[in-house]
């Protein structure tokens, strides 16, 4: 394997860290429970009904194959 | 390229650590606190705001995981076992979480023990997929 494609591999597994990292935050508040505010109430509602109103699934990231 | 691997190193740690916590939370060891609503707020039960937040957050989780996969499918290819799991993904998260939703509609609708039972078990197979995902994400398929 050449540097370039370790760079390369490095990349795309650093985006994956980039990818969970940032749900950290979602993972630690459900774990550690609390007080869900208002903002956080409103923002969970309007996640849900984006994904209800949203063809989700459409887009080409959701081919198998 | 040694600062670009410790970099690496650095970033691999860290996530591992939320996935850790993922798995925490998906397998069910009891929370800290219990979560409670804000008066004021969208929701007036606490149950329907923890599943639609698991639906959500799996859903962003997974649709991260299938374009992350699709985007460096060449580089990954030596590791056939990640788009084997992100294919399995494809096929079965949206019926996983169409399933929760219907499932969580229900319990609003009539909150039966039949109907606890049904989302239970429809939330627990969305958070396996979200957890099999999260460790394909960070190599550990």
């Amino acid at each position: 394997m050449s540097e370039e494609q370790i760079k390369q591999l490095l990349t795309a597994f650093t985006a994956a860290a980039d990818l969970v990292e940032k749900l950290a935050p979602t993972i630690k508040e459900l774990f550690e429970g609390g007080e869900a505010t208002v903002a956080d109430q409103k923002n969970v509602k309007d996640a849900m009904d984006r994904l209800r109103s949203s063809d989700a699934f459409s887009g080409p990231e959701w081919k198998v194959g | 390229m040694r600062n670009l691997v410790q970099t690496f190193t650095h970033r691999w740690v860290h996530p591992w650590a939320a996935v850790a916590c993922l798995a925490l939370v998906l397998f069910g060891l009891p929370a800290c606190k219990k979560t409670t609503l804000a008066p004021g707020g969208a929701y007036t039960d606490v149950t329907l705001y923890q599943t639609d937040k698991t639906i959500t957050s799996s859903e962003a989780l997974l649709h991260s995981f299938v374009s992350w996969e699709l985007q460096n499918r060449t580089l990954l290819a030596q590791w056939p076992e990640i788009k084997k799991v992100a294919d399995a993904v494809r096929g079965q998260a949206p019926g996983a979480i169409k399933a929760a939703i219907a499932a969580r509609d229900a319990y609003a609708n009539a909150k039966t023990a039949e109907n606890a039972n049904t989302l239970s078990i429809t939330l627990t197979t969305l958070k396996a997929l979200a957890l099999q995902a999260s460790v394909s994400m960070l190599g550990g398929t």
